[in-house]
C-alpha cells in the first residue's frame, strides 16, 4: 500500500521535473553531507590518535610514547584483553540467544500481547545500567543474593552456586541489557522479510525449522552481523557494570582501563587525566571494530541477495504458531522477568526505601514516598527538564538525516570511497565515547579561545554533537540493513520513468524505510536519553540533564533517590513510548504492529 | 590642703601617663578593627555589583542544602546575588578542567571551588588559585568565632590560599548484625590478616593510605599496604561499599566518618556503626578556594571565607536535610562535638598533614617525582593492579 503511494507520488512529482544539473546535485549533496559527517568522524579520531602521542595538554603537546610504553605491559596482555574478549563475545552470546528468537516472534508471530512486549522492551532500555546492575547484585550476589539464598535452601548447599561479580556475570547483565537494542535493530529488517521466501520453502516441503534455518536466517544475516558487530563494540565499551559488578581491579576490562585513565588516583603529582592512555585502550577496542568491519563490509558487499522488499508481490505476513504460541510466551515471559520486570521491581523497592536493603520485615517498616515528594531535589529544576527534551528530540534528527545520507551513499550509489565512508561511520562506535568527548572537550576549549562566536563550550550543543558521532554507528547499521532490503528494480523503474536519484531517494526509497528510520530515531533517542559517561565529561553548571542527575544521586551514595528519579523517567518514556506507537499507527503505520506495514 | 592637691595633681600625672601609654597601642589595633571593616564592606559592595557566582560545590551541596546555604549566604552579607552551584560531579573531573582551563589560558568556569587537600595543593602549586589578601582580617570581620581557628581553616601552607569547610575522619564503618567492634581491626596492621579476607572493601585511590608514613616507617607501610591488597578485596568507592555494607555482603569497610551520621538519620536502627583504627586516624581537610581570573572575585572571595564559618557549618551538620558533613577545626557543630567526644573517649590518634612541619613537607613530598612513585606503589599494592 504505501509503496504504491509513493510511486504515485513520485510519478505526479516526476512529471514535471525539471531537466539540467539537478542529477549531478542529488548526487553531491549525499555525498557531501556523509563525508560532512564522516569527516567529523575522522577528524576526531586523528585527534584521538594524535592525544596517544602526547602528555599533558594538547595545547602545549610534549610529545613522546611514554603513553604505548605504559599501556603495554604484561598486565594488559595477561588480563585486560582476556577478560574483556570474555564480556565481549559473552555478551553477544547472550544478546543473540534472546534478541533474534524475540524479534522474530515479536514482529512475525501471533504471540499474545506482542505491543505490550515491545513496548516493555523499549522501556527497559531507559532505565540506566547501572541500576539494572545493581539489581542483579541483589539477586545473584554470592553471600546475600536472593536467587542465591534460594538455592542454598532448597537444595542445601554449603556455599551460593552463583556469582555475578566476575567476568561471566558482567556478560550475563550485559547481555541482558543489550538485547532491545539489538532486537530494534533486527526489528525492521525481520519485519520487512518478504514472506513469499518462506511460503515458497514450505510449499517445497521444507520443515519450519529448515525454512528457518536456509531461508529466513540467511535472508536476515547483514542484520545480525551488523547488529552482532555493534553489540560485541558496545559490550566491550561499557564501563558501569563492570566497575560496579567486579570493582574495577580484579575484573579489568579495557573499558574500566579507559575510566581509570581518565580518573588520576589521588596522591600523585598529576592532576590531568592521562588522555593519551584512554587514546591507546580506545584504540585497541577499534582493533577487533576494524577487523569485524572488514568481514562485515564483505557481506553487504553482495547485498542484492538480501534485498526482500521488491516490487514483486511485496505483501508481509504473520506466521501462526498455534499452540506453540504459548511456549513461545513463556520464552519472552522468561526474558523479560530477568532484563526488564526484576530490574524495575529492584529500582521500585530502592525507590521506597531511605537506603538500599534486603526485603525484610523491618524493611517493609522503613517504606515511604519521601523520594518522589522530593524529586524535584533530584531533577534540579525546569532547566534540566529542558535540556534534556532538547537533547533527546535534537540528536536523533541529526543523526537519522546524516546516517541516512551515508547509507544512501554506501549502499545505492557506486561512489569511491563508500566502503570507507561506512568504515568512518562505524568507527565512533569502536572508540569509547568518552575520547570523543575529551576530543570534543578540546575543540570546546580552543574555540572558546579562538571562535568565541561557536557556543560550544559547556553548553547542551557539545553534548548533542557528542552523542550524535557516537550514535552514527547505531543509526547507520539500521539505515544500511533498510536499504539492503530495498529491490534495484524500484529505482530502475523510477528512473526508467525519468526521475533523478534525489526524487528516486525521497518520493521512492524513503518511504520505504521509513519504519526503520522513525525506530532509529526513537530509540536513538532512548539511547541519548539514559547516555551518561559522554555528558559527565561535557556538561556544564547550565547544561545539565537527568541522567546526570541521577548519576549523581548514585554516585553520593542517594541510590533511593536515583531510583526513584529512575522509576518516574520509565513512566514518562513509557507513556511517550505508548503515544508514539498510538501516533505512528495511525498516521505513519510504523508501531510495533507487523500487520501495519 | 596642699598634701590633697599634691596628690590629685600626682593623680592626674599617672592618668595622663597611662593614657599617653595607653593611646600607641590602642589606635593599630582599632586600625586594624577599621581596616577589616572597610575591606569587607568593599567586597560586599563589589560583590553586589557583580550580582552572581558560580561555584563547584560537589555533591555535598545539593537539594535542601544549597537552597538554605544560598539564602544564608546573602543573608549574611546582605546580598541578593544568583549563585549557580554545579554538583554534577566529584571533584577530580571537575579540578582536571581546572587546570586544563589554567593551562590553556581559558577564563575559569568558577569563580570558587572545593574539593580535597591534596588535588588543592596541586592547584595551588600550578598557580591556579587566587591568595585573598588580608584573609585573617576579613574572617576576624566575618566571624569571630571561625578566627579563633583561623590556624587550622587555612593552616600552612594554605594560609589565605584555601579555607577548611569540612574535616573527614577515615574511618571503619561496620554491620554490627555481622561483625562486632571487638572482632574489628585494630590496628591497619591488622587489616592485612587473612582472617579479615572477604569482609571489606578498599577504595580506588590512595589518598587514606598515604597518611601511613606519618606513623610508620614509609618501607614498613608499603608492606602492610600490600598485605591488604593480597587478599583481593573489592576495589570500590565508598557509597557503593557502605551500600554492599548494608545490604550484608560486606563485614566493614574504610570510609567518611559521615557516612555514620548521614544513614542514622534516615533509620536509627540501620546496621551501621563506626569505629577507630587505634594507630592511626587521619584526618583530610576539604577546602574552599577562588580561582585566579574569576569572574566574580569578591562574591567568591565572600563565600570561601564564609564557607569555613560555624554559621555554614549548621547547615551541613544538620541530619536529614542534607548531606551531613562535620568540621573538627570549628568543633562547634552538633555532629562535631559527637565525634570530638567519642574521639577523646576511645583515644583515637588522629594525624593530619597539619599536626607539624615536618608532616606538612611529607604532604609535599607526595608531588614531588619520588613521592609520586610512591603513591604509585601504595596504589598498586592496595588495588592489586600492577
Amino acid at each position: 500500500m504505501e509503496r504504491t503511494v509513493a510511486a504515485k507520488n513520485y510519478l505526479t512529482w516526476g512529471q514535471g521535473a525539471v531537466e539540467g544539473a539537478a542529477d549531478s546535485i542529488s548526487l553531491r549533496l549525499p555525498l557531501f553531507f556523509a563525508w560532512l559527517a564522516c569527516g567529523v568522524v575522522a577528524l576526531l579520531l586523528l585527534f584521538v590518535g594524535y592525544m596517544t602521542f602526547v602528555l599533558g595538554v594538547p595545547t602545549k603537546p610534549i610529545f613522546s610514547f611514554q603513553n604505548y610504553v605504559d599501556a603495554f605491559d604484561s598486565y594488559l596482555f595477561r588480563r585486560v584483553i582476556p577478560n574483556t574478549a570474555i564480556v565481549g563475545f559473552g555478551t553477544v552470546a547472550v544478546v543473540l540467544f534472546f534478541s533474534v528468537p524475540l524479534a522474530w516472534l515479536l514482529q512475525r508471530t501471533n504471540v499474545p500481547y506482542r505491543e505490550l512486549w515491545i513496548t516493555l522492551i523499549a522501556i527497559s532500555m531507559i532505565v540506566p545500567g547501572f541500576l539494572k546492575a545493581i539489581g542483579w547484585f541483589i539477586l545473584l550476589s554470592p553471600k546475600v543474593g536472593l536467587i542465591n539464598k534460594l538455592l542454598v535452601s532448597l537444595f542445601d548447599l554449603k556455599q551460593a552456586p552463583l556469582s555475578i561479580t566476575n567476568v561471566w556475570g558482567i556478560a550475563f547483565v550485559q547481555g541482558l541489557m543489550l538485547t532491545p537494542i539489538m532486537f530494534f535493530l533486527l526489528a525492521g529488517p525481520v519485519r520487512s522479510m518478504d514472506p513469499s521466501l518462506e511460503e515458497a520453502a514450505q510449499v517445497s516441503g521444507a520443515s519450519f525449522w529448515r525454512t528457518m534455518r536456509w531461508v529466513s536466517l540467511p535472508v536476515l544475516w547483514p542484520a545480525i552481523l551488523g547488529g552482532g558487530i555493534y553489540t560485541v563494540m558496545t559490550a566491550i565499551s561499557i564501563f558501569e557494570v563492570a566497575g560496579l559488578l567486579g570493582g574495577v581491579s580484579h575484573t579489568p576490562v579495557l573499558a574500566t582501563e579507559v575510566f581509570l585513565s581518565t580518573q588520576p588516583f589521588v596522591g600523585t603529582s598529576v592532576l590531568l587525566p592521562r588522555y593519551g592512555m584512554a587514546g591507546i585502550y580506545g584504540l585497541l577496542i577499534a582493533i577487533p571494530s576494524v577487523i569485524a568491519l572488514y568481514c562485515y563490509w564483505r557481506v553487504i558487499g553482495k547485498g542484492h541477495r538480501y534485498a526482500v522488499v521488491t516490487g514483486k508481490g511485496y505483501r508481509p505476513r504473520n506466521f501462526d504458531l498455534g499452540r506453540a504460541r504459548y511456549c513461545a510466551l513463556l520464552f519472552v515471559l522468561v526474558y523479560f522477568m530477568a532484563a526488564v520486570a526484576l530490574p524495575i521491581l529492584m529500582l521500585i523497592w530502592a525507590s521506597l526505601l531511605p537506603y538500599l536493603a534486603m526485603p525484610s520485615a523491618e524493611a517493609f517498616s522503613l517504606v515511604s514516598l519521601q523520594w518522589y515528594l522530593r524529586i524535584m531535589e533530584t531533577v534540579g529544576g525546569v532547566e534540566v527538564v529542558i535540556n534534556t527534551i532538547v537533547l533527546t528530540v535534537v540528536t536523533p534528527i541529526i543523526v537519522l538525516f546524516f546516517s541516512f545520507m551515508i547509507s544512501w551513499v554506501v549502499i545505492k550509489t557506486q561512489a569511491q570511497g563508500r566502503a570507507l565512508l561506512d568504515t568512518l561511520a562505524m568507527l565512533p562506535h569502536a572508540i569509547p565515547g568518552i575520547c570523543f568527548a575529551f576530543a570534543l572537550t578540546v575543540v570546546a576549549i580552543i574555540a572558546a579561545k579562538w571562535a568565541r562566536w561557536l557556543p560550544l563550550y559547556q553548553t547542551i550543543g557539545i553534548i548533542i554533537i557528542a552523542n550524535a558521532v557516537n550514535r552514527l554507528s547505531y543509526v547507520t547499521r539500521i539505515t544500511n540493513a533498510a536499504l539492503l532490503q530495498i529491490g534495484r528494480e524500484l529505482e530502475e523503474s523510477a528512473q526508467v520513468c525519468g526521475a533523478r536519484r534525489f526524487r528516486t531517494m525521497w518520493w521512492v526509497v524513503v518511504p520505504l524505510v521509513k519504519p526503520s528510520l522513525v525506530f532509529g530515531g526513537i530509540w536513538s533517542g532512548l539511547l541519548v536519553f539514559s547516555e551518561i559517561s559522554m555528558a559527565l565529561m561535557l556538561v556544564g553548571p547550565k547544561s545539565q540533564v537527568l541522567s546526570v542527575r541521577i548519576w549523581q544521586a548514585w554516585e553520593r551514595g542517594d541510590f533511593g533517590q536515583a531510583s526513584a528519579l529512575g522509576v518516574i523517567m520509565v513512566l514518562v518514556m513509557g507513556t511517550l513510548i505508548l503515544a508514539i506507537q498510538w501516533v505512528g499507527d495511525l498516521r505513519f503505520g510504523v508501531s510495533g504492529r507487523p500487520h501495519t506495514l | 590642703m596642699r598634701l590633697s592637691r599634691i596628690l590629685s595633681m600626682l593623680a592626674g600625672f599617672f592618668v595622663a601617663l597611662k593614657l599617653a601609654l595607653l593611646i600607641p597601642t590602642a589606635t593599630p589595633a582599632a586600625d586594624a578593627q577599621v581596616s577589616g571593616r572597610q575591606v569587607l564592606q568593599k567586597l560586599v559592595e563589589e560583590a553586589r555589583k557583580e550580582g552572581q557566582l558560580d561555584i563547584f560545590g560537589g555533591q555535598e551541596v545539593v537539594g535542601k542544602t544549597e537552597q538554605n546555604l544560598m539564602q544564608a549566604f546573602n543573608k549574611r552579607f546582605g546580598l541578593n546575588i544568583k549563585v549557580h552551584v554545579d554538583n554534577t560531579t566529584t571533584e577530580g573531573p571537575k579540578f582536571s578542567q581546572a587546570m586544563l582551563e589554567h593551562q590553556t589560558g581559558l577564563p575559569p568556569t568558577f569563580d570558587a571551588m572545593q574539593g580535597a587537600e591534596d588535588r588543592v595543593l596541586l592547584l595551588q602549586e600550578a598557580g591556579v588559585i587566587q591568595r585573598v589578601d588580608n584573609w585573617e582580617a576579613l574572617l576576624r570581620e566575618i566571624s569571630p568565632e571561625a578566627f579563633k581557628a583561623h590556624k587550622q581553616l587555612s593552616p600552612m601552607g594554605f594560609g589565605g590560599f584555601g579555607f577548611q569547610w569540612i574535616s573527614r575522619l577515615k574511618v571503619i564503618n561496620y554491620n554490627p548484625t555481622l561483625i562486632s567492634k571487638e572482632e574489628l581491626p585494630q590496628t591497619r596492621l591488622e587489616l592485612g590478616n587473612p582472617k579479615y579476607q572477604g569482609m571489606y572493601s578498599l577504595p580506588p585511590f590512595v589518598s587514606e593510605a598515604l597518611y601511613g608514613v606519618l606513623v610508620y616507617p614509609k618501607a614498613q607501610w608499603l608492606e602492610t599496604v600490600k598485605s591488604w591488597g593480597k587478599s583481593k578485596p573489592p576495589i570500590i568507592h565508598y557509597p557503593e561499599g557502605i551500600k554492599r555494607m548494608l545490604l550484608g555482603e560486606l563485614r566493614f569497610l574504610l570510609s567518611n566518618d559521615y557516612y555514620y551520621w548521614d544513614i542514622k538519620a534516615k533509620n536509627p536502627n540501620a546496621p551501621i556503626g563506626i569505629s577507630f583504627f587505634k594507630d592511626l586516624t587521619p584526618m583530610q581537610f576539604s577546602f574552599y578556594f577562588v580561582r585566579k581570573g574569576a569572574r566574580h572575585p569578591s562574591a567568591a572571595t565572600l563565600f570561601s571565607l564564609w564557607m569555613a564559618t560555624p554559621e555554614a557549618n549548621r547547615i551541613f551538620e544538620n541530619p536529614g536535610i542534607g548531606t551531613v558533613q562535620a568540621n573538627l577545626s570549628l568543633g562547634t557543630g552538633p555532629i562535631s562535638r559527637q565525634i570530638l567526644e567519642m574521639v577523646n573517649k576511645d583515644k583515637v590518634k588522629m594525624v593530619s598533614w597539619y599536626d607539624s612541619e615536618e608532616a606538612f613537607n611529607t604532604f609535599r613530598w607526595y608531588t614531588t617525582k619520588e613521592g609520586a612513585a610512591y603513591a604509585r606503589d601504595l596504589f598498586k599494592a592496595q588495588t592489586g593492579r600492577e
